[in-house]
């Protein structure tokens, strides 16, 4: 892409010239102004001039030192289409260059607004020469940023076991795909979760399930919700029921509103988003996937319209985004159920299906089941989770691979090594 | 009130037409947040009066005062250290961010003192806080010669200025008419007298007119005379070793 460029020269830096583009800006949200100070001789200075008029501050950017990336990444998350640079003249050479090149990145639509022509002609030459009243009066559509985030495939309202399974089946690959990462992702976030917390009480299970599976697609909703399932079993807990207990979303007043845009660095503008409008504790909030935090809503409910730059950058990953990522935790088979998990265990249904899905190896005698544990477990019979043969209880294919078991982690040769098994059987 | 010149007690405040004139031009800067100069030759008495100018408002004032040739960095952080009160710190445009957040926090008054030893950086970095449209500051250059010639010869920074205040030396009939009332010792002088002491030791200028008037009151004090007269004038002439 190539930038159109647009060369104003002011002789004397008019003030209603200045006044001018400020109300443009003002107008329009897809114009932004900036104002190179003459000391702004750094590629940094510059950058901050741009960051700062998004609303930026010093004070929340750290001991980073901002780059071009970051002005190109807000400018995007911004949906601004034209830069308009007050005082160019104190711009050198490289910043020029680098002005440029972020512009014919992004097919921005840059104005320089200069004192003197003759001084920047080399620079310069190629871009058109317009006057101040022209760029006021140029037509601009509103622009509604592109929704990035795609809808999220329909899938089958399938047991958590066989969930993956039955998605394999019924969706093209690209959503299949989809689906599949955000299942192991949930997955793998209610499993760590379960992993740090040796003896949870009942509400803080339901409070972190309610995290992990709130949503604001009912697809996405069943998907967490599933995955959530999975973990709950294979660390031999009764399913419990996730509980939305956060209060409603609060309203942003302009303070806060002022202080998420502040952040330069996009998981802390984002965690402070989510922290405002859920209330939520800080160990929940590392909870919260890319998938429940973009412009249309922080865990199912809708964020307020000049805030939603500070979720359009966070991408879509399905993890847990608003902290650094940590290595993941991996179960051991040997190191768990842990003993403090052990003693939770009162019902016999988690118990056995948490043990039937660490690997085919595991069987379990139906003669030792109590009768109302077998029930339910005929029923995932039915559903070809489990199979009994010779009054042996063990997994399915479909019930390992649906809860991501040790052969099954999600992977291409994997999705064809069970569709083939299954099309055989 | 400010201080006169040498601390000279007993004197009062000549109403000046420039005096009159800053007084207004200061509060019409701060109500419309504008950039105005107050300029002309040493001792005039431009510092007095905007001093006593500003005495009469209520928005915070910040002075500052740049000996030599400051740059842009000094600048920001001199004005930083007035409102923080402590040295600043971080990468320029660090500084100049938290200088545009201080000065949109509310209306002030900003006073540079020997404006005339600005550069026209400085002067362009004091216009780039300035035109942030945030910032709400009025900035009174308080400068002596060679002030104007800076700002009037770049069109950018003339063109701000609302208002100007360009002071000059007293002449023979401002003196007749304001200095008997300046100092009890000229209550009763004779006019004659005043002119002399004016062509002789104070050419006009406010900050001689102080000095000749510290050291003439402390003669007649001396002499045990209420009021000058040619006597103590040639004495104090000789002392301030003033040339015509």
């Amino acid at each position: 892409m190539s930038a159109t460029i647009d060369v104003i020269v002011d002789r004397h830096d008019d003030f209603a010239t200045v006044r001018g583009m400020h109300r443009l800006a003002a107008a329009h949200a897809t114009v932004l102004v900036v104002t190179i100070a003459p000391d702004q001789r750094t590629a940094p200075a510059v950058v901050w001039a741009i960051l700062r008029a998004l609303g930026k501050r010093t004070d929340r950017l750290g001991s980073r030192t901002p780059t071009w990336p970051d002005a190109k990444r807000w400018l995007v998350a911004n949906c601004i289409r034209e830069l308009v640079v007050l005082r160019a003249q104190h711009l050198t050479d490289e910043t020029f260059d680098a002005l440029r090149t972020l512009a014919d990145g992004d097919d921005l639509h840059l104005t320089l607004v200069v004192n003197d022509g003759r001084h920047d002609a080399a620079r310069l030459l190629g871009s058109e020469i317009t006057t101040a009243e022209a760029v006021f009066d140029r037509s601009r559509r509103v622009a509604r940023p592109a929704n990035a985030t795609p809808r999220w495939p329909a899938v089958p309202r399938s047991h958590a076991l066989r969930l993956r399974f039955d998605c394999l089946r019924a969706l093209e690959p690209a959503p299949f795909q989809r689906v599949d990462q955000l299942l192991n992702a949930t997955c793998r976030s209610a499993e760590a979760w379960f992993s740090a917390h040796a003896r949870p009480t009942q509400p803080a299970i339901e409070r972190a399930l309610g995290v992990l599976t709130a949503a604001s697609n009912p697809d996405q909703a069943h998907i967490r919700r599933c995955a959530t399932q999975i973990a709950s079993w294979r660390f031999g807990l009764a399913d419990p029921e996730p509980i939305s207990t956060m209060p409603p979303t609060k309203s942003l007043k302009v303070d806060g509103i002022r202080d998420v845009r502040a952040h330069t660095d996009a998981v802390t503008g984002a965690r402070r988003l989510a922290e405002l409008l859920t209330g939520l504790e800080p160990e929940l909030l590392d909870l919260v996937g890319g998938d429940q935090l973009t412009e249309a809503g922080v865990l199912g409910d809708e964020i307020p319209e000049s805030t939603r730059p500070a979720a359009r950058t966070l991408g879509q990953p399905h993890g847990p985004v608003l902290r650094r990522p940590r290595p993941a935790r991996r179960r051991q088979s040997s190191a768990t159920p842990e003993a403090g998990q052990r003693a939770r265990r009162t019902d016999a249904f988690p118990l056995i299906v948490g043990h039937l899905l660490e690997g085919r190896a595991n069987c379990v005698n139906t003669d030792e089941i109590p009768d109302r544990a077998l029930t339910a477990l005929e029923d995932l019979v039915a559903q070809r989770i489990l199979e009994i043969r010779r009054g042996v209880l063990r997994a399915s294919h479909v019930a390992l691979y649906s809860t991501f078991g040790s052969r099954w982690t999600p992977s291409l040769s994997t999705d064809i090594q069970m569709s083939r098994a299954t099309d055989t059987a | 009130m400010p201080c006169h010149h040498l601390g000279l007690t007993d004197a009062s405040v000549l109403h000046t037409r420039h005096l009159l004139l800053t007084d207004q031009a200061v509060g019409d800067l701060v109500e419309s947040e504008a950039m105005g100069a107050v300029v002309g030759p040493a001792g005039l008495g431009k510092t007095f009066a905007i001093a006593r100018a500003v005495e009469a408002r209520s928005e915070p004032v910040v002075s500052l005062t740049f000996e030599g040739r400051p740059t842009m960095r000094l600048v920001a952080d001199r004005l930083l250290h007035a409102f923080t009160g402590s040295p600043a710190r971080g990468t320029r445009f660090a500084m100049t961010d938290e200088l545009l957040n201080r000065l949109a926090e509310r209306r002030r008054l900003i006073v540079v003192g020997e404006a005339q030893n600005l550069t026209r950086d400085c002067f362009e970095y004091l216009r780039h806080l300035h035109d942030d449209p945030a910032t709400r500051f009025a900035l009174v250059f308080d400068g002596g010669d060679g002030c104007w010639e800076v700002l009037a010869r770049e069109l950018m920074l003339r063109s701000r200025i609302y208002r100007r205040v360009a002071f000059s030396a007293l002449t023979d009939a401002d003196v007749l008419k304001l200095i008997p009332a300046y100092h009890p010792i000229y209550a009763n002088a004779d006019p004659e007298l005043l002119v002399l002491i004016n062509d002789e030791a104070a050419h006009g200028r406010l900050r001689s007119w102080a000095a000749f008037t510290h050291t003439a009151a402390a003669i007649c004090e001396h002499a045990g005379t209420a009021g000058i007269n040619a006597k103590i004038a040639r004495g104090t002439i000789t002392q301030l070793g003033a040339t015509p």
